[in-house]
């Protein structure tokens, strides 16, 4: 078929078109045999297929749905509260480190257990803020936030999952 | 939740946690986005989970839903890149029953004589011949008889684009008839 002729072919089958443009469109057609012919297949089968048939999905299908649904949601709502939980853990850690003791003890160097230092330091609060301990507040909280911001932006793209058509 | 309640106004109490207007909105657009996804996967179970799919990624992000497009374009957007990729991951072509039917002389002579349902059957099986994009395309284009610019808002292709690729599926769409039902209802076709 000659390309012109497509050109031709697919504005004819366009719903838009006025009577008089497709009466000009089809003698335009009208030296092109496999043209003709190609359209009057699609005509002819589109006759026959009339509204093309709706299909049914199973009975269960709603409830799969918000079954599924239910699930995302409670999903959603742990990972958020484990979020949170470790981004206010850490913030704690992080401020029982900062002033349990001035900025040479603020984080554990000895061998012995984490927890035993942590113990240790605890009942000393004297306030020795200094920009070392300062900057450790920061920066774990900072480590905080950008857990709870990785999470959200995660959550979305997976919410959304779309991607180019190609 | 009135019965007649637009789909905006579902999506409002979706998102304030109505799960009556959920169940409304599904049940209002299941049959289409089913049937456009089993247009497209040609196999019922995975046209199934891909339209669960689809309300699933719909729901949970009805808050990012603009109302500048029907709520009907935005899903169908959802349900067709969720078909397609679920129909690109399928590593095993279900190379069934069909193409055995595909064989088969169908002996009629009139339209009359073609029950309702054989017609289905005998769309659908052209149908399924049709590569994913083409499918698409001829069931968006024969839903509802949705307008190029839907097709578009959907699909993501421009409009000349579409009208073209719409023409060669419909060509393709009566070739594959015409093969099917063999001479017999030629009359028909």
């Amino acid at each position: 078929m000659k390309a012109e002729s497509e050109k031709i072919l697919v504005e004819l089958l366009d719903d838009n078109i006025s009577d008089v443009r497709r009466e000009q469109l089809l003698s335009e057609l009208n030296k092109d045999t496999e043209a003709i012919q190609a359209y009057q297949l699609i005509v002819n089968a589109e006759t026959f297929i009339g509204d093309l048939p709706v299909e049914s999905p199973s009975s269960a299908f709603n409830e799969g749905v918000l079954l599924g649904y239910r699930r995302i949601k409670t999903r959603e709502a742990n990972n958020r509260l484990m979020t949170y939980f470790v981004g206010v853990a850490a913030a704690v850690l992080a401020l029982i480190f900062i002033f349990a003791g001035d900025s040479s003890t603020a984080l554990p160097s000895s061998s012995a257990p984490l927890l035993q230092q942590i113990t240790n330091r605890v009942p000393d609060w004297s306030i020795t803020l200094n920009p070392d301990s300062m900057l450790q507040l920061v920066l774990v909280l900072n480590a905080g936030l950008l857990i709870v911001l990785i999470e959200k932006i995660v959550s979305k793209k997976k919410v959304l999952g779309l991607h180019s058509f190609v | 939740m009135r019965s007649n309640a637009s789909d905006q106004e579902l999506i409002s109490a979706i998102i304030d946690g109505n799960s009556t207007a959920i169940n409304m909105l599904i049940d209002r657009h299941k049959h289409y986005a089913f049937t456009l996804a089993f247009r497209i996967l040609n196999n019922r179970e995975e046209a199934e989970e891909a339209s669960h799919d689809a309300f699933l990624k719909a729901l949970k992000s009805l808050s990012n839903y603009r109302n500048d497009a029907k709520f009907t374009t935005w899903l169908y957007r959802i349900v067709v890149n969720t078909a397609i990729s679920r129909k690109r991951r399928m590593k095993v072509y279900l190379e069934d029953i069909e193409d055995v039917q595909h064989q088969e002389v169908f002996a009629v002579s009139d339209k009359s004589l073609l029950s309702e349902k054989e017609r289905n059957h005998y769309i659908g099986l052209a149908l399924s011949k049709l590569n994913e994009i083409d499918a698409t395309l001829i069931t968006l284009y024969y839903f509802k008889e949705m307008s190029v610019e839907e097709i578009e808002g959907i699909t993501g292709f421009d409009k000349n684009n579409i009208k073209v690729k719409m023409f060669r599926a419909r060509k393709k769409l009566g070739e594959h008839l015409s093969n099917t039902l063999k001479t017999e209802v030629t009359a028909l076709l």
